[in-house]
């Protein structure tokens, strides 16, 4: 599903923020990616939802090779994940159901189907009572799983996230995992950042960990 | 696929009039600029097109009159002989003599002063003689050739009667140029104001468009609504514009019609006709929509994965 076969990340300012990564995530895989702060774990996520490009390397996501997308390829293949924030990136001049249902209607999903599918992920993240409300209503959690409900309504391919529960308390850090899990479950590739690693050892699932840009152990790999 | 299309730009098209009438004071601002920049080209052209077609009517054939002396040192002058003195010049193609008892005659009937003309102890118009050149549309022969029967003994003096028409229709083509090059001015004008408003709305909404731009946003969807505000911005303002142009124009009616009547002429400057109206309005809402596609495609480049 994901594979990446030396790749390098050269920022514009000279930084080498990922250096000759290669590994390989099977469809329907769960992982986490670890490393401290200013490892490169969002650098790496970046990658794959095209917001950066490599510098070197190939990334190969459903086989297609990332360097070749051009205009609205781009949008296209984004429309294919879904991501997770850290700081959820709502917006808060809209209520929860119209942040939802933002990838269905750039992707220009029927009106009706919409309704349809925004109820469906608020039921899955639990907030369909609350589908009117504005974001800075809502809790901390609250709004990660909104932000997780936009991730899925698209019925993506991978979902990524970026340190989802960096800013929870462990109990509700504990819930949104369990979500992530539902969701691995039908078949989506999951892949998460985060340097929480009691929801890592809770779960047995794959690891990615990263050290100043190089990757160290890679469990999982088939490359 | 059409009918969600659809849809999609009337929803926008209603968010963007929705966006707009939440900073009233600003749009209106926009809005005016703009209808002033249509408005003032437009009165101007109005008027010079009115004045251009009004010399045309007026044009004429060319001709001098040249009024005659009675006397010289070598005794009285006989003006028949004298025209056909004027015919043997190759410049001259025809003439007609017009004696002082018919050119008062026409006189009192044309300015309607026929008490005060029969008050006069005598006749006080020279003999007139007035010559049409062969030198056609050549104006500054024409002009030429009157100077050169003025110098004539026998001749007081020879007004080129077509003169002043030419000052004006000069003078027209100079207003006219201006018109062109205020008009491009006031389309850059547009452009920049259309530009500025676009910018404001990119950078309020910065946040919107990233996570439209994450979730698989085309640069099209990104697009649309700035577009919208160039295209919706520039229709009201030459909405607006007409008001304006057709108020002025109001406005101007009547004194032109007083200052007509003086010279005894049907004058009116009118009104802009349908054709203009219609090429302006869909000139200028395009203009709106070009503004706003350079601004917003200059920002856009940014959003690419480098
Ligand atoms: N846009 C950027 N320009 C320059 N350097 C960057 C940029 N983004 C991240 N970095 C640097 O790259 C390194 C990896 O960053 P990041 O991928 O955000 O790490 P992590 O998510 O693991 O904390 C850091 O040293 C960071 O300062
Ligand atoms: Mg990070």
């Amino acid at each position: 599903m994901i594979r990446f076969s030396q790749v390098s990340k050269r920022y514009p300012n000279g930084h080498d923020a990922l250096n000759d990564i290669s590994f390989f995530l099977p469809k329907g895989s769960f992982t986490f990616l670890t490393g401290h702060s200013g490892a490169g774990k969002s650098t790496l996520l970046k990658l794959i939802t095209l917001t950066e490009l490599a510098s070197r390397g190939q990334v190969l996501v459903s086989d297609k090779n990332l360097s070749k997308l051009g205009g609205n390829k781009i949008a296209a293949h984004r429309r294919t994940i879904g991501s997770v924030f850290q700081d959820h990136k709502l917006l808060e001049d809209r209520t929860v159901e119209d942040n939802v249902s933002l990838p269905l209607v750039v992707a220009g999903v029927d009106h009706s189907e919409i309704r349809r599918r925004v109820r469906a992920a608020l039921d899955k993240v639990g907030l369909l009572n609350k589908a009117k409300r504005y974001p800075i209503t809502l809790s901390g959690g609250e709004q990660q799983r909104v932000g997780i409900a936009r991730a899925v309504v698209g019925r993506p391919k991978i979902l990524l996230a970026d340190e989802p529960t960096g800013n929870l308390d462990p109990a509700l850090a504990d819930e949104i995992m369990q979500l992530f899990l539902n969701f691995n479950q039908v078949d989506i590739t999951v892949l998460i950042a985060t340097h929480d690693y009691r929801q890592i050892d809770r779960f047995d699932c794959g690891i990615l960990s990263l050290t100043n840009g190089r990757l160290q152990n890679h469990e999982g790999d088939n490359a | 696929m059409v009918k969600v299309w659809f849809a999609r730009h009337l929803q926008v098209f209603f968010e963007t009039l929705g966006r707009l009438w939440q900073t009233p004071v600003a749009s209106m601002m926009t809005t005016l600029v703009i209808a002033i920049a249509i408005a003032l080209p437009l009165v101007l052209y109005q008027i010079v097109t009115s004045v251009d077609r009004l010399s045309a009517d007026w044009q004429g054939a060319p001709q001098i009159s040249v009024f005659l002396k009675t006397q010289t040192e070598n005794g009285p002058i006989d003006p028949i002989e004298s025209g056909q003195r004027l015919l043997q010049n190759p410049m001259v193609e025809d003439v007609q003599y017009v004696s002082p008892e018919q050119g008062l005659e026409e006189f009192s009937e044309m300015s309607g002063f026929q008490a005060a003309i029969e008050a006069l102890p005598e006749n006080p118009l020279p003999p007139l003689l007035i010559v049409f050149p062969a030198t056609g549309e050549d104006n500054m022969a024409s002009s030429q050739l009157a100077d050169q029967l003025a110098s004539l003994p026998f001749v007081d003096t020879a007004v080129y009667d077509q003169q002043w028409l030419y000052r004006l229709t000069a003078m027209v083509n100079v207003v006219k140029r201006a018109v062109v090059v205020l008009a491009f001015l006031m389309g850059a004008g547009i452009l920049l104001v259309i530009s500025n408003t676009v910018r404001l709305g990119i950078t309020n909404r910065a946040s919107e468009i990233e996570i439209i731009d994450q979730v698989g946003g085309t640069r099209t969807f990104i697009r649309r609504p700035f577009l919208y505000i160039g295209a919706i911005q520039c229709l009201l303002g030459t909405l607006l514009a007409w008001l304006v142009t057709g108020l002025t124009l109001y406005l101007l009616e009547n004194p032109v019609a007083e200052l007509a009547t003086l010279y005894q002429s049907q004058f009116s400057i009118g009104y802009v006709s349908v054709p203009v109206v219609l090429a302006v309005t869909v000139c200028v809402t395009l203009l709106g929509v070009l503004a706003a596609r350079i601004t917003v495609d200059r920002y856009l480049v940014k959003l690419r994965p480098s």
